[in-house]
């Protein structure tokens, strides 16, 4: 999914209508549903580091979130990408956990990998899978301002507001995680 | 651009992906039920409904650790809801403090706890006191040795308004009121003394208090009780019964508030003690305190006067007969003594008995003198510190024991006896027969009773005794039944002060010259010499008061306190020191002459300037 800015094209209420009738009976959700789903599971399967459970429970998260919320749309977006905003909410939430869990755990690894190294050169980024597999030795916060900044494309300020950090703690995530980012994208594959 | 390469490389992040199809429709149908198209079914649907209700929509989405955690939670949170439920029941159905104490208070009132029974118990250094009554122990206190500090030495006096006991726990005697011991033990440690069953006293006053307070339930003598408090009062109530087991009071001094409740009537029997069994009356003393007819008698092994060691094997197989003796003492080696007696009765008998004498308290020295002049062929087991008359519970010598084959106790006589009566007590025994007693042997000759001198007929006294002739020699018995002789005096110069019972003046002397004995006894021998039999009260103040008793024989000297010399039948007084009456006081010098005789009352400062002219080796000053 690309920006969510550059698919506002239709009126609100055309699209609040849209979603209205995507509920109106089954088989109209049927169809909604069966559109909406690759794209949300999608979203969060790689988001997560392809841990297949966790996307499947953040899928389920943001579905009966939205037919709970369903009323609230107000169509100033497409119902997808609404979907979407829900998801990366649940998404936000599932890493401010594992972070929370993660902390203790993780912290002498953290410290490990905060090498400042942003000199270093980028190099073949372009594979999913090892992309996802480098990204799921992160540790939670870096993962997550890595994927809402990168992969969502949310500025330094949004992504702080939704894992509750302040904005330099954010910037310094980043940079860490860039950094971890490309030694575990570099052993993934070495492997 | 870093930043530029990695936007690029996640937006592969962005593609539409398929899930697992059963996910997919499980999903579908869970939605489907949320939006109203289809009816909640099956255990599923039930779930979701209580999952709804209780605000616990779906557990924390992460990993299978924190699924698990969450229904860990959800768990302890149903464990917390019973334990909370089963202690708020266990609260409502505990039986309140005002209920246990008015319950208890009744059970008192009601006249239910029927009698009283008081029991005692000597364990180790402390005293267990115990106050029964029919439904279990009303009260137990006990009294370590810290609780017995204030008292004479190992001695613990019960006392209530009513009665007063008192235990000595180092001569293991009991005794009740203020007299003397009672009750003295066979030797043995004393366990249980009483019960004593007494009639029911009052009920315990009501006590009541503006806020009950119940303390966790704990254990007073091995039995459950309930405890419950009332400021600093505590109170431990039987929980079968009811009886109130224990009370806490820091206004009452622990040491002082046994015996009953306030309130309650003790009756005198409560302290009424009783004889244990192995006790005996000392107005009807045994010639034993340790041996019992029927009963094995102790061991017996020692050295032997010549060489070599006896054991008890010895007495083994055939019935023998033990006398325990000293040389100095006239009843045991007079000619005619015991020993004499011994010889001319069961010499003949060697055959068909065991025969050994023991010389109790008997320096090895002056028995081997005295053995010189009056040989015997009977075996001599020396016991010069008398451990083993004390371990055969003898307090008198000399003493004839009679052993059956098997080592058993068949007869004891204390004190003097006849050939002939020892040969029919051992003929006896050798027939199987029972022992006669021996016949009671006259009277020695009655003495006159000492004339007590008083300050007015002081001019009436007379002495046998002249200066600068030696001074008689006498062997001499103590307070403490030790047999000693005016050897050990040798050497320093001595002093002896003579008195009877009762003599008021006497007394006064005794304790000027007990006090001259804490200061002087390291140059000057000072003793007592106790002319008469003495009263019980007397002797309880020699052995209480400031006369240490025992007296010791240490390291050549007297050390241990003033020896108080027992003269019963005035031997030494009347006969040696050849005196009329009491007090008197007879100096002696180093060398064992006569310095000087003093008879009637002599003040303290006269006999200080009488020992000082003793210690400097001059005449003696005029009082």
């Amino acid at each position: 999914m690309s920006d969510p800015a550059a698919t506002v094209s239709v009126r609100s209420e055309e699209r609040a209508a849209e979603l209205a009738g995507a509920f109106a009976s089954e088989a109209a959700f049927r169809a909604f549903y069966e559109r909406a789903l690759p794209r949300v599971y999608g979203y969060l399967f790689t988001r997560c580091g392809g841990d297949r459970a966790v996307a499947e429970e953040l899928t389920q998260l943001t579905f009966t979130t939205a037919v709970r919320k369903r009323r609230s749309y107000d169509g100033r977006s497409d119902p997808i990408v609404w979907l979407t905003g829900i998801a990366r909410h649940k998404l936000a939430d599932h890493f401010r956990r594992l972070d929370h869990d993660e902390h203790r755990r993780l912290r002498l690894v953290v410290r490990e990998v905060a090498v400042d190294r942003e000199h270093a050169a980028w190099r073949d980024v372009d594979e999913r899978e090892a992309l996802m597999g480098a990204l799921a030795r992160l540790p939670a916060l870096q993962r997550a301002v890595l994927v809402l900044h990168y992969a969502d494309g949310l500025p330094v300020r949004d992504v702080a507001a939704r894992i509750g950090r302040s904005e330099s703690a954010t910037e310094s995530l980043l940079t860490r995680g860039r950094e971890a980012l490309r030694l575990a994208y570099q052993e993934a594959t070495d492997d | 651009m870093i930043d530029d390469r990695l936007r690029a490389a996640f937006r592969t992040f962005d593609a539409p992906l398929d899930p697992d199809p059963a996910f997919a429709e499980r999903l579908f149908d869970d939605l489907a039920v949320d939006l109203g198209y289809r009816p909640e079914r099956g255990l599923a649907g039930l779930r979701r409904r209580a999952r709804r209700a209780l605000g616990l929509e779906r557990p924390p989405v992460g990993a299978r650790a924190l699924r698990l955690a969450y229904l860990a939670a959800m768990l302890g949170l149903l464990v917390a809801l019973a334990i909370g439920a089963a202690l708020a029941a266990g609260q409502f159905l505990q039986r309140s403090a005002e209920d246990i104490v008015s319950s208890s208070q009744a059970l008192y009132r009601d006249g239910t706890v029927p009698a009283f029974t008081m029991t005692i118990r000597y364990r180790d250094a402390s005293v267990d006191r115990f106050l029964w009554n029919g439904a279990g122990s009303l009260r137990i206190e006990t009294v370590s040795g810290v609780g017995l500090q204030g008292l004479a030495a190992g001695s613990y006096v019960v006392s209530t308004p009513q009665g007063r006991g008192t235990f000595d726990a180092g001569a293991d005697t009991w005794s009740q009121g203020s007299g003397p011991a009672l009750w003295p033990l066979r030797g043995l440690p004393l366990d249980w003394i009483v019960p004593v069953e007494v009639p029911a006293g009052q009920a315990p006053p009501d006590y009541t208090c503006p806020a009950w307070l119940r303390e966790p339930d704990g254990t007073v003598a091995g039995r459950s009780v309930y405890h419950v408090t009332c400021g600093s009062l505590g109170f431990w109530i039987d929980t079968d019964t009811l009886v109130l087991l224990r009370r806490d009071d820091p206004q009452v001094d622990q040491l002082e508030a046994i015996g009953f409740e306030p309130g309650v009537s003790a009756p005198a029997e409560a302290f009424a003690l009783v004889k244990p069994p192995g006790a005996f009356d000392p107005a009807d003393r045994p010639p034993s305190t340790v041996l019992v007819v029927g009963q094995p008698a102790p061991t017996l092994s020692g050295p032997l006067l010549g060489g070599g060691t006896f054991t008890s094997a010895a007495l083994a197989g055939r019935p023998s007969v033990v006398l325990f003796w000293a040389s100095w003492c006239p009843p045991c080696s007079d000619p005619g003594g015991a020993l004499d007696a011994l010889g001319a009765a069961i010499g003949p008998r060697r055959s068909e008995m065991n025969v050994v004498t023991v010389a109790s308290w008997d320096a090895p020295a002056d028995l081997a003198a005295y053995l010189v002049k009056h040989p015997t062929e009977l075996p001599v087991v020396l016991d010069d510190d008398g451990a083993r008359g004390r371990a055969w519970g003898f307090i008198a010598i000399p003493s004839f024991v009679l052993l059956d084959a098997e080592g058993r106790v068949a007869a004891v006589h204390a004190g003097a006896i006849t050939a002939a009566d020892l040969d029919r007590m051992a003929e006896a025994m050798l027939a199987g027969r029972p022992i006669p007693s021996p016949a009671p042997l006259p009277d020695p000759t009655p003495r006159p009773n000492p004339v007590i001198y008083t300050g007015e007929s002081g001019a009436t006294a007379e002495s046998g005794l002249r200066i600068g002739d030696p001074a008689p020699e006498f062997d001499f018995g103590l307070v403490d039944n030790r047999g000693l002789s005016t050897n050990v005096f040798r050497g320093r110069p001595t002093v002896v002060l003579v008195i009877t019972d009762p003599c008021a003046t006497c007394l006064v002397m005794l304790d000027d010259l007990a006090r001259a004995y804490t200061a002087r006894h390291d140059s000057v021998n000072l003793a007592a010499l106790l002319w008469g039999t003495p009263t019980p009260e007397l002797l309880a103040g020699i052995i209480d008061g400031g006369y240490r008793y025992p007296v010791g024989w240490r390291d050549g000297g007297l050390a241990e306190g003033l020896p108080v010399i027992l003269d019963g039948d005035g031997y030494i007084s009347s006969d040696q020191f050849a005196l009329s009456g009491v007090p008197a006081v007879v100096f002696i010098d180093a060398g064992w002459r006569v310095a000087g005789v003093h008879l009637g009352p002599l003040s303290e400062a006269d006999l200080a300037a009488s020992l000082d002219a003793l210690e400097g080796g001059r005449a003696l000053p005029p009082p």
